[in-house]
């Protein structure tokens, strides 16, 4: 398979599971769609950057997967601690309109990226189309997850999300190691935060 | 003996920060030795010169201006040294305010390592690096503020996710702007360097409309660590903006850049003025009157922009913040005793305590009317300069400023009207001890000094703010 395909093949997963991390309620499901997505930043990256290189972003990824997952799997066993003698269920419905809704506006998000592709690509010399649709749909829909999502899990993971395509553009337009470090920095500093965040919500409730 | 400016000013404070990290249990001693280092840094700062021979006894020291990491430079030149007085007195003006008044232990440490990453954020060439360091300083606010309230509420996250938002702008913009020298008819993509820079800048200075995290915040957290923070940041960030206009000619001289600087500031200053009228708790008329604060920075800047000589009227931007600085102070150790006694800062909950925080009362009053510049205040030179400039170029955003600072200045009465309310629980007597009432005291005086006597700090933020803007 060509590099090309890889590119492709990286475009998919990462708007594929940015999505899920929209759309799924579970925590669970959303963590490991983060760490899935960080193998098709790591393809993406790889069109443009060394293997090496492109490997961090994958590295990072996953360690941000697993700094938000372990925070939330503490905060879930606490939760269920406390709520044991009450015999409370923590399920949160999700109405059928909501998800509609946010399907509408993926779709709107999905115009957005497909119509602005070409002009990212005009701007940013050596940016690939399977990169441009990559970089606008992960900024999109991440800017839907920090729209329509208020708790502290969902904003770490929108943000990394938003970075993660930042990230794709920067390993074309400027491939430095101080940068890809910089970033990946940035990015766990972001889930760091978050889970730091997630154990005061845990201690609080 | 050959030293290094950046390792001086970079490296040692974090070091410094990072080893109070494990004193923190002892408050007081962390107080003592944060605001002495930040002191004697500062005198260093002041007395130190970058790149020149200096015979100490035997030895021959010279500190060298640059510090090269990864490929990458810090540059501090001798220029560059009145931000880092200002940045070290304002550190050791909050760090002793924190003897008297209730903070969070990691107050300290973590004002040091925001300081730091700050005037890293400035010092990195190429500049536009500097906004990842400023995204680190705000994480390191996130921290504070909800160490503090042991609680993660929406006006923190709103300030999280738009620090955050604004690094990859900045961070793009940056780079487009360094691959150009040319003026911005040759540059293709110019409209996307503006898009993305003002629309990083918004996000970073809290210019509308994201500016609401400021009273959502300040409603929340202690006061006295959020002005510290606010006061610092802003001015911080300002700079960084000034940097990055400084070093690009073409876009300082573009007529977009002084839009954006006139219309936010425009509407900072209304959207500030109006808020603090209608505020029913003290910590949100603070978060309004800063909107208002930063709306007239943003005015300060835009008048510079079209002025003849733009370098030397933003020196004016180091005689705006000075007067900053120790009013906020003031207002938020004010507001922390308040806070101290009656558990809120609702409005109708501070009747009366004007009499029992006499000495605090009246800092609070002066406080709000060199806030809005009234005349015979330290910070009514500058008032009248912005109303005066912007008269003459655009009566609208002057009106706009004066309605700012009315609207501040009629909260800040409405507060005043309800503490000094007569109320029978008001008979105890002043409730402030000797080293609060000695902290206020100096600290008023000192405010109503550089009010009636401008002639004594003027001339000397001036030329600060000047050689700060003439540097290359």
């Amino acid at each position: 398979m060509s590099t090309q395909w890889f590119g492709y093949l990286g475009a998919l997963i990462v708007l594929t599971l940015s999505l899920v991390n929209l759309l799924a309620q579970d925590w669970r499901k959303r963590v490991i769609a983060l760490a899935i997505q960080a193998i098709g930043v790591f393809f993406l990256c790889w069109q443009s950057l060394s293997w090496t290189l492109a490997f961090v972003k994958f590295i990072e990824g996953w360690m941000a997967a697993a700094i938000l997952g372990s925070a939330m799997s503490n905060l879930n066993q606490n939760r269920k601690t406390s709520q044991t003698s009450l015999q409370v269920s923590p399920t949160i419905s999700f109405p059928l309109s909501a998800f509609a809704f946010r399907l509408a506006t993926v779709l709107l998000v999905g115009v957005f990226t497909f119509g602005g592709a070409s002009s990212l690509m005009a701007n940013f010399n050596g940016v690939r189309f399977p990169q441009a649709i990559a970089i606008l749909g992960l900024s999109g829909i991440s800017l839907l997850i920090l729209g329509f999502r208020t708790s502290t899990f969902s904003i770490s993971l929108g943000l990394i999300t938003f970075l993660n395509g930042f990230e794709i553009l920067l390993a074309v337009i400027e491939p430095s190691v101080m940068l890809t470090g910089l970033l990946a920095g940035v990015v766990l500093s972001i889930s760091f935060l978050g889970a730091y965040l997630l154990t005061i919500e845990g201690v609080k409730t | 003996m050959t030293m290094n400016a950046p390792q001086i000013w970079i490296l040692i404070p974090m070091v410094f920060s990072l080893g109070l990290l494990p004193l923190i249990r002892w408050r007081k001693l962390v107080a003592l030795l944060g605001s002495g280092f930040a002191l004697s840094f500062a005198v260093v700062a002041w007395l130190l010169p970058i790149g020149k021979l200096l015979t100490i006894g035997i030895f021959d020291v010279e500190v060298q201006p640059s510090w090269s990491l990864f490929g990458r430079s810090f540059i501090l030149e001798n220029a560059d040294r009145p931000f880092l007085i200002i940045l070290y007195l304002g550190l050791g003006f909050w760090y002793i305010g924190t003897f008297s008044t209730r903070v969070h232990p990691l107050f300290v440490p973590l004002g040091m390592g925001i300081g730091v990453a700050l005037t890293a954020s400035v010092l990195i060439q190429p500049n536009f690096y500097g906004a990842i360091l400023i995204l680190i300083a705000a994480m390191m606010t996130v921290v504070l503020f909800t160490a503090e309230e042991q609680e993660v509420f929406l006006g923190v996250k709103r300030f999280w996710v738009f620090q955050s938002l604004a690094m990859p702008f900045l961070l793009l913009a940056g780079w487009m702007i360094s691959g150009t020298e040319a003026n911005p008819e040759a540059i293709p993509g110019a409209t996307l360097i503006y898009i993305l820079l003002l629309l990083g800048l918004s996000l970073l200075l809290g210019g509308a409309p994201f500016q609401s995290w400021l009273p959502a915040v300040a409603e929340r957290v202690n006061l006295y660590s959020f002005s510290f923070v606010t006061f610092i940041t802003s001015f911080f960030t300002l700079l960084y903006a000034l940097t990055l206009l400084k070093q690009t000619p073409w876009l300082s001289s573009s007529g977009w850049i002084v839009i954006f600087f006139s219309f936010q500031g425009f509407l900072l200053t209304l959207f500030g003025g109006l808020g603090a009228v209608y505020h029913r708790h003290l910590g949100r008329w603070v978060g309004y009157a800063l909107i208002k604060e930063i709306g007239l920075s943003f005015l300060l800047i835009g008048l510079g922009l079209i002025s003849s000589n733009p370098n030397a009227f933003l020196g004016f931007f180091f005689v705006h913040v000075f007067p900053r600085g120790i009013v906020l102070a003031l207002l938020a150790f004010a507001c922390n005793l308040y806070i101290e006694r009656k558990g809120s800062l609702q409005i109708q909950e501070l009747a009366g305590l004007g009499r029992q925080f006499p000495f605090a009362t009246i800092a609070f009053f002066v406080s709000v009317l060199t806030l809005v510049g009234f005349p015979l205040t330290a910070a009514f030179p500058i008032h009248l300069l912005i109303w005066q400039g912007w008269f003459v170029q655009f009566p609208p955003i002057a009106f706009a400023a004066i309605f700012g600072s009315v609207g501040v200045l009629i909260g800040g009465l409405r507060a005043m009207a309800v503490l000094v309310r007569s109320v029978d629980e008001a008979r105890e007597g002043s409730l402030e001890s000797r080293s609060q009432i000695i902290l206020l005291t100096i600290s008023t005086v000192a405010l109503l000094l550089a009010g009636v006597f401008p002639q004594w700090f003027l001339p000397y933020l001036y030329r600060l703010g000047l050689t700060f803007m003439q540097s290359e």
